[in-house]
């Protein structure tokens, strides 16, 4: 099952979206989106959504990397329903997930 | 003042929303067809193209001409754009790019200054005009200049090939009516009868081809401001 990565830029800040997604027989059979924001020129792991195990999930993290709060999201959709599960969220919070994620910061 | 107190400037806020709508486009276009990540190799960095966002085209390819510049791989990926009914123009048309120091140019070969030798297509369902002005249609990618007009850039040699017009009917030639002499030496695809036979007229007329070549570079810079 290969899988490619991309990065896909968001914004003047540097931000991405970092895009995982493996294929089988010419179709997505996984996608994984994770927001990473470029804070003090480093890319760092705010936000992520996957599809494991049959769900789609959204998991916040924190400096450490850590997941500091497990959500699902959806459960036995299709992958354009979660991807725009995700983009809606995104859409919606990523500032504030931005700034939380700067709260965790020792 | 602490880190996370910073705020987001309006304006980085803006094309962030715009590109996490645009990456939702890109994803959906993957999900569709998978032979789109072909084309682009595994950990490469996207920056999205919109058809018809120029100010947010241009604040992404600014992005893209620093990251460049600091010595980054980068590669444009053009979103949303519909695919045309043009054989060869889909064939040639590249939707990914990797992103040099892109520095649009007119080749040294000068452009051919007569109509008649332009490559010319015009396709109504997306009221969109393409005029290759060297006779070929080379491989290479729109890059928007103004709501209506992009350069048609030669992926290897950066050089400006030709002009892709959209809205033509709706806006352009309303705008700059000897613009419609273009359709005279069109490849049309998928105009009507009564279509056809209007533009014919406008073909019987007494053409002036130099104004339409100069009209392309100087009227339509003027319409998109």
């Amino acid at each position: 099952m290969p899988e490619r990565s991309y990065e896909i830029l968001l914004n003047d800040l540097g931000d991405i979206i970092r895009v995982i997604i493996a294929t089988e027989a010419g179709k997505v059979v996984m996608f994984m989106i994770q927001y990473e924001a470029r804070i003090d020129g480093k890319l760092r792991r705010v936000v992520r959504y996957d599809t494991a195990h049959g769900f789609a999930h959204r998991d916040l993290l924190d400096w450490s990397g850590e997941t500091i709060k497990k959500r699902k999201i959806g459960e036995e959709i299709s992958f354009g329903e979660a991807l725009d599960l995700a983009m809606n969220d995104l859409k919606a919070n990523w500032k504030r997930y931005r700034a939380n994620y700067e709260r965790t910061r020792p | 003042m602490s880190t996370h107190r910073r705020r987001v400037a309006r304006a980085t806020a803006e094309q962030t929303m715009k590109n996490v709508e645009l990456a939702r486009a890109f994803l959906h276009e993957v999900l569709a067809r998978p032979s789109i990540l072909e084309r682009i190799p595994t950990d490469a960095r996207l920056v999205l193209i919109p058809p018809s966002e120029p100010e947010l085209a241009r604040r992404n390819l600014s992005i893209a001409y620093q990251m460049v510049e600091s010595g980054e791989s980068v590669f444009l990926q053009r979103v949303g754009v519909p695919d045309p009914d043009v054989p060869a123009w889909h064939e040639t048309e590249l939707r990914s790019l990797q992103f040099q120091w892109l520095v649009p140019r007119f080749p040294v070969e000068a452009p051919k200054f007569s109509q008649a030798d332009w490559a010319i297509t015009y396709e109504r369902q997306l009221d969109t005009l393409i005029v290759d002005l060297y006779g070929r249609r080379q491989p290479g990618m729109a890059v928007p200049i103004n709501p209506h007009m992009g350069l048609w850039v030669d992926q290897r040699t950066h050089e400006i090939v030709g002009y892709v017009l959209a809205q033509f009917l709706q806006t352009l030639v309303s705008k700059v009516p000897q613009l419609v002499n273009l359709l005279s030496t069109a490849e049309l695809v998928g105009a009507t009868d009564d279509e056809i036979a209007e533009w014919r007229r406008a073909r019987e007329s007494k053409l002036d081809e130099e104004e339409t070549l100069l009209s392309l570079g100087d009227e339509l810079d003027r319409v998109g401001t």
